[in-house]
């Protein structure tokens, strides 16, 4: 069913992992993103987000001094799922160690879905994926009170359309500082 | 292919034995007295007896001889004088030896001649016996031969029968399967066909009794200076023939009235399942609506109203007029039940 | 010999009505069309009126499902008034009803005569007079629209109501998002409230006059309600975590939502004057999109509890909870058609996310209309009709379709990504 939506965001993934490892030195983040995209299907919403090509670049220096915000800031799920994929853990790690180091920071987790469904549920449903990157957050060692979850569900789309790129771009949790 | 071999084979035995029994017929009735004076059995046994007594005579005779020879001896030894005495005796024996020599060789050869007769007969009794014997072996052989024939063929039969029979039944079945079949398509076919024709058949109806009622106008017109006899008699054949119509016409109209409802029946959209109302409808002589109203409602106001207005809309029923005079009256008042079926 | 006689009459009678009685002939097939209807320019004195009347009752009657207005070339003759009517004329055109009407000015307003006749029947069965003013000839018609539709199906016709729905421009950061209410053909539409973050699931208070809605404009999902005349409004509920999915309770006095504030998401009863606060679910899984039941003694809402989202019915007086959904995977956002014998939901079928309707007594589900990616059913007050949200293209369109499923229809478009219609109850 999905097959095909997969090809073509692999070629987009592959296309792109091969770019960012032209451009960027610090790249890993980004290439460990688009190597993913192409197993985990879910690749072609970091390949049109903007957010995510630039942010190899920064990478390196953020884990280096966690006096800046992590460069990253949204990471991608699957279709109907909330679990933390291995390869977006690492930023993840570096947003905790960040609000670790500095206790008076603070971020709004916003979860955010698919259209498909119904709206009210889906609300629901990014809120479900918001808190699993709250509850690593905490485990992290990442003070409560310094992470709020707030939920747009399909209300506040990456991308628009019908399609598994637009899918897929959008099944995601934002940190908002 | 082996019944074959065997069938083959049945025609020289056959000849044999027809040939042994025209034997037979013959010898018996030429032999016949004979066989019966001497059976087989006494003459075997009398001729064994004629040839022991023959060969201890011989016997007694050489014994005799010897001791005659010795008497004589002794005598001639003892006395002399009793020379020609003995002499006269030995001649008087030589000649009864001689004699009783004859005597025995003609008896003898008699005798022989007599076991070979008796043996020549006794053969031929034993080649008619030995003949009669295979005959009846023959016979017996061809009577099991018959019989295993027999007894084949009425097992071959019997096969051929129980196999007919069972092929019969199949085919019975088959038959009376195909027939049902056929019966229900056939019944199908009637009903449809009835139902097709139903319009076709008040058609012709009407035709026919918009003939009649021609017929019956000139007839009158012409029956006019006639006196009323052939009138009755027309009279009672009419209603014999609408008698038998009636029925006929009745299912048409009805079919007629059911199809122009239909047609004319608009089901409004979100009618619950089961929904059903009955439309109580009166109509004039000529078909025409007189009343038409809910008799029993659906509880829906829209479906209601479709069943009442589907009437309106088909109205009127001029067929009415088709049906034969006496029944029309029974058919001028009654329900529709708006039911859907096939909904949904 | 009177005895006999007497003997004779009442056999009579009594066999009579049983001869009558004899013959049912039962009619088992029709014809699943809408039922032709002619609705005749109305005959207007002086200059023609800015809107035309008769076009917006046939419009009208033509989206109930219900009837299809003849195309006005068909007409031969244009009476005004029954006595003008010769039957045999629509008849013809094979018009099973026939709506005349003529207006005379009045001041600025004006004054319609209009009446509605059953052409089958050759019959008058309506006869009215509306006054209107000149910023209410919409209205008028729609007025006349229900009083037709009444006196044919039995049922109240809910053309003179409203629907409010949320529109939205742009993508991304900038995406600006307003709620707005219209007359239920679409027409007449007024922005309620403008804002750069979201709006979400408004829904009607029982008399009409206010709703509920969920805004994000604080930058945290809150439920607001606000007077649709007067433009005022209220913050009802700003809990940590979700507040989501309100819905009013028949009488007016609670609302029903969904709150995450102790943890998961899950239903709660608000007492709109005292604000108090009662939680009715409690499972660690997702409760939300609660329905009141027409009788507001039972709550409708969807839970994961399964596994995936289903339809979950919660006795308000017992606490009973029953599962009513079991159709499929997925089937959600549930509402009651006002007989509460029905519930309207999403159901994602073969055909992805589709309106379906599920009968309560038998739980047979059936999708109704073939709009894909449907969203956001909301039934008609009288049942009729549900609107929908759906896709064209990339925006998101109004949609309605028949209770039953067999007639269909798009509602004019407004601009932008229109989603969320909330059809409101009678409103007069």
């Amino acid at each position: 069913m999905q097959l095909k939506p997969y090809v073509r965001s692999l070629a987009v993934a592959a296309s792109l992992a091969v770019m960012a490892g032209c451009s960027s030195t610090g790249g890993t983040q980004d290439g460990t993103m688009d190597g993913t995209a192409g197993s985990g299907g879910v690749g072609t919403g970091t390949a049109g987000s903007g957010q995510v090509s630039g942010s190899g670049l920064g990478e390196g220096a953020a884990q280096m001094a966690s006096s800046r915000i992590p460069e990253v800031r949204t990471i991608y799920f699957a279709f109907d799922s909330d679990a933390i994929r291995p390869e977006f853990q690492s930023v993840l790690e570096a947003h905790a160690g960040f609000l670790r180091a500095n206790p008076g920071a603070e971020v709004i987790l916003q979860g955010h879905t698919d259209e498909r469904g119904t709206r009210e549920y889906n609300l629901a449903l990014g809120e479900r994926r918001a808190g699993a990157v709250e509850r690593f957050l905490n485990v992290q060692g990442v003070s409560p009170s310094q992470v709020e979850v707030v939920s747009y569900g399909e209300e506040r789309p990456a991308a628009r359309g019908s399609n598994e790129e637009a899918y897929a771009q959008n099944r995601r949790v934002v940190f908002a500082y | 292919m082996a019944r074959h071999h065997r069938r083959d084979g049945y025609g020289l035995p056959l000849l044999l034995a027809i040939g042994l029994h025209l034997g037979l017929l013959v010898i018996s009735v030429i032999r016949f007295p004979a066989a019966e004076d001497a059976p087989p059995s006494q003459a075997i046994v009398q001729a064994t007896l004629v040839r022991a007594e023959t060969a201890t005579d011989r016997a007694q005779q050489a014994e005799a001889q010897r001791q005659a020879q010795q008497a004589a001896q002794e005598e001639a030894e003892r006395q002399a004088e009793a020379e020609r005495q003995r002499q006269a005796e030995e001649a008087a024996r030589e000649q009864a030896r001689r004699d009783a020599e004859r005597a025995a060789a003609e008896a003898e050869r008699r005798a022989e001649e007599a076991a070979r007769q008796e043996a020549e007969r006794q053969a031929a009794q034993r080649r008619r016996q030995e003949e009669a014997r295979r005959q009846r072996e023959a016979e017996e052989q061809r009577r099991r031969e018959a019989e295993e024939a027999a007894r084949e063929a009425r097992e071959a039969e019997e096969r051929r029968q129980r196999e007919a029979e069972a092929e019969r039944q199949r085919q019975a079945e088959e038959e009376a399967r195909r027939q049902r079949e056929a019966e229900e398509r056939r019944r199908r076919e009637a009903e449809e066909e009835a139902r097709r024709q139903a319009e076709e058949e008040a058609r012709r109806r009407r035709e026919a009794e918009q003939r009649r009622r021609q017929e019956e106008a000139a007839r009158r017109a012409s029956e006019a200076a006639q006196q009323s006899l052939d009138q009755a008699i027309a009279g009672e054949a009419e209603a014999v023939a609408n008698a038998r119509q009636a029925q006929e016409a009745a299912n048409g109209f009805i079919a007629l009235v059911r199809r122009a409802v239909e047609q004319a029946w608009v089901i409004p959209p979100n009618v619950r399942d089961g929904a059903t109302a009955e439309i109580a409808v009166r109509l004039g002589p000529s078909g025409e609506l007189f009343a038409a109203r809910v008799g029993r409602s659906s509880g829906d106001g829209a479906f209601d109203r479709s069943a009442l207005q589907a009437v309106e809309s088909a109205a009127p029923f001029a067929e009415l007029r088709e049906l034969p005079a006496s029944v029309q009256r029974q058919y001028r008042e009654f329900n529709l039940r708006f039911r859907p079926g096939d909904i949904r | 010999m009177r005895a006999l006689m007497t003997v004779w009459l009442v056999a009579l009678l009594l066999c009579a009505p049983l001869a009558q009685a004899d013959l049912t002939i039962d009619i088992t097939r029709g014809n699943e069309r809408a039922t032709p209807i002619a609705v005749v320019p109305f005959a207007a004195e002086g200059a023609a009126l800015p809107v035309d009347l008769a076009r917006v009752v046939a419009d009208d009657l033509e989206r109930s499902g219900y009837f299809a207005p003849l195309e006005r070339e068909a007409m031969f003759a244009r009476p005004s008034r029954a006595e003008d009517v010769t039957f045999g004329d629509w008849q013809a055109l094979d018009a099973r009803y026939l709506v005349v009407a003529r207006v005379a000015r009045q001041g600025d307003g004006v004054e319609i005569r209009y009446e509605l006749l059953d052409v089958t029947g050759e019959s008058r069965m309506l006869g009215e007079r509306i006054t209107a003013g000149a910023d209410q000839l919409r209205a008028a018609a729609h007025r006349i629209s229900d009083q037709v539709f009444e006196a044919i199906t039995g049922i109240r016709g809910a053309f003179s109501t409203r629907i409010a729905y949320v529109t939205s421009q742009g993508v991304g950061e900038d995406t600006a998002y307003q709620l707005y209410v219209a007359d239920a053909d679409g027409r007449n539409s007024q922005q309620v409230l403008s804002s750069d973050q979201p709006i979400m699931s408004p829904t009607w208070s029982p008399d009409g006059g206010k709703l509920a809605y969920v805004s994000f404009e604080t930058g945290r999902p809150a439920i607001y309600v606000q007077e649709v005349a007067s433009g005022r409004r209220a913050r009802l509920t700003s809990f940590e975590g979700l507040n989501s999915a309100p819905a009013w309770s028949p009488d007016g006095r609670r609302l029903a939502m969904a709150l995450s504030r102790d943890g998961q998401p899950e239903i709660y009863v608000m007492d709109i004057g005292s604000r108090q606060l009662q939680r009715i679910t409690r499972s660690p899984s997702i409760e939300t999109e609660p329905a009141w039941a027409p009788d507001g003694d039972s709550l409708l809402y969807t839970s994961d509890r399964s596994g995936g989202p289903q339809l979950y019915r919660h006795d308000l007086a017992s606490g009973e909870v029953e599962r009513l959904t079991y159709t499929g995977a997925y089937n959600a956002r549930g509402r009651f058609g006002p007989d509460g014998e029905a519930i309207f939901l999403i159901h994602r079928g073969a055909n992805g996310y589709r309106v379906a309707r599920q009968d309560l007594e038998s739980g047979r589900l059936v999708e109704l209309g073939d709009a894909r990616h449907a969203e956001s059913p909301s039934v008609a007050p009288n049942g009729t009709m549900v609107i929908f949200a759906t896709q064209q293209g990339s925006n998101g369109v109004l949609g309605a379709v028949s209770a039953d499923g067999r007639a269909s229809f798009r509602l004019p478009a407004a601009q932008g990504d229109v989603r969320e219609p909330a059809w409101s109850p009678f409103l007069n």
